[in-house]
């Protein structure tokens, strides 16, 4: 009780010295967001800024990594990179000459592939440590690929680089980004707002007509990409807590590894852009100093005209109830030793997710003051993350990760993270709650400050939800009270939900002592 | 079997079909009759406040969200003074004001949900608060007092603000062990490249720190940038009122950095790590550079490799050939001192050698050649109307930039015709900056990485062994 008098306290402070920002508390989360939905599917949301002299625009596609399939992982992510090679009117001196090269290439690939499909018991791989140096193949596949690379060398003599990039940045462009995650991809750029005729005369040529050029060397850009990841020895520790705590949905595979990246074809991925780069699958949004009545004519100008396709297949797979504690050991000498609790947890549009985010806040000060309190030093996170960013849209899981100075302590930390999370089911203090909040709705406004960070949420929550419901979940963290933490402690954090995972030392204890 | 014929022939069909849709609309950018920016900055004269101790503030709403941020640049850094005084008065701004326990000042900034970074830079220290607008003005007093009265002479290492300092090298560490090789050698035994030992640290603890603290943390010689939710004339009285407290000083005389300069040979630093790629960092020092000769350096730094998609680097090394995620230049003037110019790239251990040559492909050419018109267009457009616009296009940046400009120039002409001079830079100049700034003779070459792999790689292109480019020095203790 003592607690919410200084809680309220501290609110009715607030108001009595009159801090700046005061009048907009009440209407914090508002997004004075404007939609239209052309006849073919298209959506469009504005954010109108008015006098904002740049617009941030973003193309998302409803499209990511849950779309893969095995032995093709990684493959919306090569997409991505593919989608910056231009078109037949951006991206080459003579596209007619380089059309008949690349019709020859189709022709080839297919027989490649056919070859491939022919000789599978000849090349598959039955290594374990097979490599990006060492590809299996056939005297045949030799040929069919030589000629390809024949096909790319000539065709490279018409390449006239940097098509996309080029002309954004000519313009003013800044922040050109693109993304792939698990849901969706996205492009985007920032643009001086009487430009953004711009963004739509590209992206409109990148959503239908993208050439496949300099395939061969994005894969590679794939392996380097790959190898900067492996340099940090947390790496595998993360991708193989992913494989522990789901057990069949995409969105717990990895990001592909080189052997995937060779499976690649440009077959493969046309199927990809076909099925999923169509209008009725895309989403623009855009922040500054446009107006939705400006941009619904510019937009119906460059996208107007496409088609709608059937919808494209989403994933099936639904990860089944968890039924069994899981525990993994990962032994390396690089990594800091840690111990973390893994639980699955639902996604947006479930009323218990966004109060997650409050129960996340707490548990890390309350895991950082317990640390202090039994002399154990650490760091500690905890997040929603799974793979590389947050999860909304599918099963996510919330992580408790205790990272340590010393593997001494893993036993200790281990208990105390245990106790930790055990003892939220009695409620933490409303103080602690109070602070969570304002911590998150900080953070939020960190973001809406920032145009590009505020329309990647926009369109983020569009792809796993709809945008609307963005407003209305940080509205649902800021009523989270303990109780409501209490009540997701107890329904989800059951020892048959838990995912543990330890990183520890090759040397400092024997695997034979760790053995029964 | 007929469906699977069937689903060859359609893909094989589509690309044949993949040439420009009927209705699109092909214009090229160049021909889309797109406006010419209307952007006109804000007028500084509207945000600068002087305050009676001669601190200058730039304060200016931006309500884009309720937010205010307040940032103090002070214009000395881990160059001036003795080693390690800086990094002691960081430490101490990092705790707080004197007046606070540090715990205290923890606590204080984690009831406002704050973000508070000190970050040391050769010549100028930078302190930064943000906060929720309902605790501005709190926050205002708060960082007042830390920098009014920091608390020295308190054990402990640093509070919460973020460090941007590096220790020690750590090859190990990503391209940062690269980047610090080369700075080890190319600042060696200059006042940006101490590393202060274990007495000059006890020296500076001892008093030199609160001395360089009085010298050069003084009004005249710090600017504020105030950006917020809120009206400009209560946030202009709350800020008299929190900072004209802080004691009059005036403005240490300017400190005079000696020159750096690497000479030819080349020199090849080297540490072995066992990594699965190798990182290199290529380059030398750069000298002040006059306002005449800036605009065409950026031109031509544009064209060559600053970071971006589609330079000559990043066109030749990634997208020509595969062979790295990134290989881009990187443009570093000092404020009055040294600088430095580098290229900066990674990859397999199978490419690292090639990387290095084409870099230095790369650097021939842009001094022997001229630029095409397509990149001088490319580069006007994306310094004037991207970067130059993006530095005042929100109160916050705006105030930012501002700030920076006084501390440095003590006003504003330089930007105010920065994008007329990228405008008027011709082809001719752009070879001529490269020709000026650019000594492929005399660079050195830092190559972190797996260096057995590195050196055993059957050539790609014909590319030579690393000690091509001059003589070979372990930078690790390794032979």
């Amino acid at each position: 009780m003592k607690v919410r008098i200084v809680s309220l306290s501290f609110v009715a402070a607030i108001a009595l010295t009159g801090g700046p920002g005061a009048a907009e508390a009440q209407s914090a989360y508002e997004l004075p967001i404007e939609e239209h939905v052309f006849d073919n599917g298209l959506r469009l949301l504005v954010l109108e800024r008015d006098g904002d002299p740049r617009v941030t625009a973003k193309i998302f596609t409803d499209m990511g990594a849950i779309h893969e399939v095995p032995g093709l992982l990684g493959a919306a992510h090569f997409q991505e990179h593919i989608m910056f090679k231009g078109t037949p009117s951006l991206g080459s001196t003579d596209w007619e000459a380089e059309r008949s090269l690349r019709q020859r290439m189709w022709e080839v690939e297919a027989a490649l592939i056919e070859e491939k499909n022919r000789a599978r018991n000849t090349i598959r791989q039955r290594g374990v440590m097979d490599d990006y140096r060492h590809a299996a193949s056939t005297p045949r596949m030799d040929e069919l690929v030589a000629e390809l690379e024949e096909l790319e060398r000539q065709a490279a003599a018409y390449r006239k680089s940097g098509a996309v990039n080029r002309w954004y940045q000519a313009f003013g462009g800044t922040g050109l980004t693109a993304t792939t995650e698990q849901e969706y991809m996205k492009f985007d750029i920032q643009l001086p707002v009487e430009r953004v005729d711009l963004f739509l005369r590209l992206e409109a040529d990148r959503m239908v007509n993208t050439v496949f050029r300099e395939f061969e060397q994005e894969r590679m850009i794939l392996v380097e990409q790959r190898l900067g990841d492996l340099n940090r020895p947390s790496t595998p520790y993360y991708e193989q807590m992913n494989a522990i705590a789901g057990v069949v949905h995409p969105v717990f595979w990895p990001e592909g590894y080189p052997t995937d990246f060779y499976e690649y074809t440009r077959t493969s991925q046309r199927a990809l852009y076909e099925a999923y780069f169509v209008v009725n699958n895309t989403t623009l949004v855009f922040i500054g100093g446009v107006s939705l009545e400006e941009m619904i004519p510019k937009v119906e100008h460059y996208f107007g005209w496409m088609e709608p396709a059937p919808e494209p297949t989403r994933t099936p797979a639904v990860e089944p109830p968890p039924a069994a504690e899981r525990r993994l050991v990962y032994r390396n000498d690089e990594i800091d030793p840690r111990v973390e609790f893994r639980y699955q947890i639902p996604a947006v549009g479930h009323p218990d997710r966004p109060a997650f985010d409050v129960l996340g806040e707490v548990t890390a000060g309350l895991l950082t003051d317990a640390l202090g309190s039994a002399g154990i030093s650490g760091g500690v996170s905890v997040n929603t993350r799974v793979v590389h960013t947050a999860r909304f849209g599918t099963p996510g899981t919330i992580n408790f990760e205790v990272i340590l100075s010393d593997e001494a302590d893993l036993d200790a930390a281990e208990a105390l993270l245990d106790e930790t999370i055990e003892a939220l089911k009695a409620g933490p203090e409303e103080q602690r709650v109070a602070r969570a909040h304002k911590v998150l709705r900080t953070e939020w406004h960190r973001t809406a400050r920032d145009p590009s960070a505020l329309a990647f949420e926009i369109g983020h929550f569009q792809t796993m939800d709809r945008w609307q419901t963005l407003p209305v979940y940080l509205q649902a963290r800021d009523d989270t009270t303990s109780d409501d933490i209490a009540r997701l402690a107890e329904l989800y954090f059951v020892p048959e939900n838990r995912s543990v995972g330890i990183a520890r030392s090759r040397t400092a204890r024997p695997i034979s002592e760790e053995l029964p | 079997m007929v469906v699977q014929r069937a689903a060859v022939a359609a893909l094989v069909l589509a690309p044949l079909a993949a040439g420009p849709a009927w209705a699109q609309d092909y214009t090229h950018p160049k021909e889309m009759g797109l406006p010419e920016v209307r952007f006109v900055r804000p007028d500084p004269e509207n945000m600068r406040v002087t305050m009676a101790n001669e601190l200058v503030a730039y304060i200016t709403s931006d309500d884009r969200a309720p937010l205010v941020t307040i940032t103090a640049f002070v214009g000395a850094g881990s160059g001036h003074g003795e080693a390690g005084e800086a990094a002691v008065v960081a430490a101490a701004l990092r705790r707080g004001p004197a007046s606070m326990a540090p715990e205290a000042f923890r606590d204080a900034l984690e009831e406002m949900a704050a973000e508070y970074t000190v970050t040391v830079r050769p010549e100028e220290t930078e302190v930064t608060l943000d906060v929720p607008a309902e605790d501005g003005w709190r926050a205002m007093e708060l960082l007042a007092d830390v920098l009014a009265d920091p608390a020295f002479g308190v054990a402990g290492a640093g509070g919460p603000g973020r460090t941007s300092q590096a220790a020690g090298i750590d090859f190990a560490s990503s391209i940062q062990g690269a980047i610090d090789a080369f700075e080890s050698r190319l600042f060696q035994g200059h006042a940006f490249g101490r590393v202060p030992t274990p007495a000059q640290m006890d020296a500076a603890r001892g008093g030199g720190a609160e001395r360089f603290y009085r010298t050069h943390f003084v009004p005249g010689n710090a600017v504020l940038a105030i950006a917020g939710d809120f009206g400009r004339v209560e946030a202009s009285t709350r800020a008299k009122e929190a900072f004209e407290p802080w004691r009059e000083g005036e403005r240490p005389q300017a400190t005079r950095f000696a020159e750096v300069t690497t000479e030819a040979p080349r020199r090849v630093l080297q540490a072995d790590v066992a990594k699965l790629q190798g990182w290199v960092v290529i380059g030398h020092e750069l000298p002040p550079v006059p306002d005449e000769d800036e605009a065409a350096l950026h031109v031509m730094d544009y064209v060559l490799g600053a970071y971006h998609l589609d330079s000559r680097l990043f066109r030749e090394s990634r997208e020509k050939r595969g062979l790295t995620n990134d290989n881009s230049s990187f443009l570093q003037p000092g404020v009055r001192g040294p600088g430095s110019y580098t290229m900066r790239t990674y990859g397999r251990p199978e490419a690292v050698r090639l990387l290095v040559d084409i870099t230095f492909r790369e650097l021939d050419r842009i001094r022997e050649t001229l630029p095409t018109d397509d990149e001088i267009f490319v580069a006007r457009g994306a310094l004037a109307d991207g970067l130059w616009a993006t530095r005042y296009s929100t109160g916050l940046d705006a105030a930012r930039s501002y700030a920076l400009e006084w501390l440095r120039r003590g006003g504003h002409e330089w930007s105010a015709g920065y994008p007329g001079r990228i405008r008027a830079v011709t082809p001719e100049q752009v070879r001529e900056a490269a020709q000026r700034y650019l000594h492929p003779d005399r660079m050195i070459v830092s190559v972190v990485g797996p260096l057995e792999q590195i050196e055993s790689a059957d050539p790609i292109e014909s590319e030579p062994q690393l000690d091509a480019w001059g003589p070979v020095e372990r930078v690790d203790g390794g032979r």
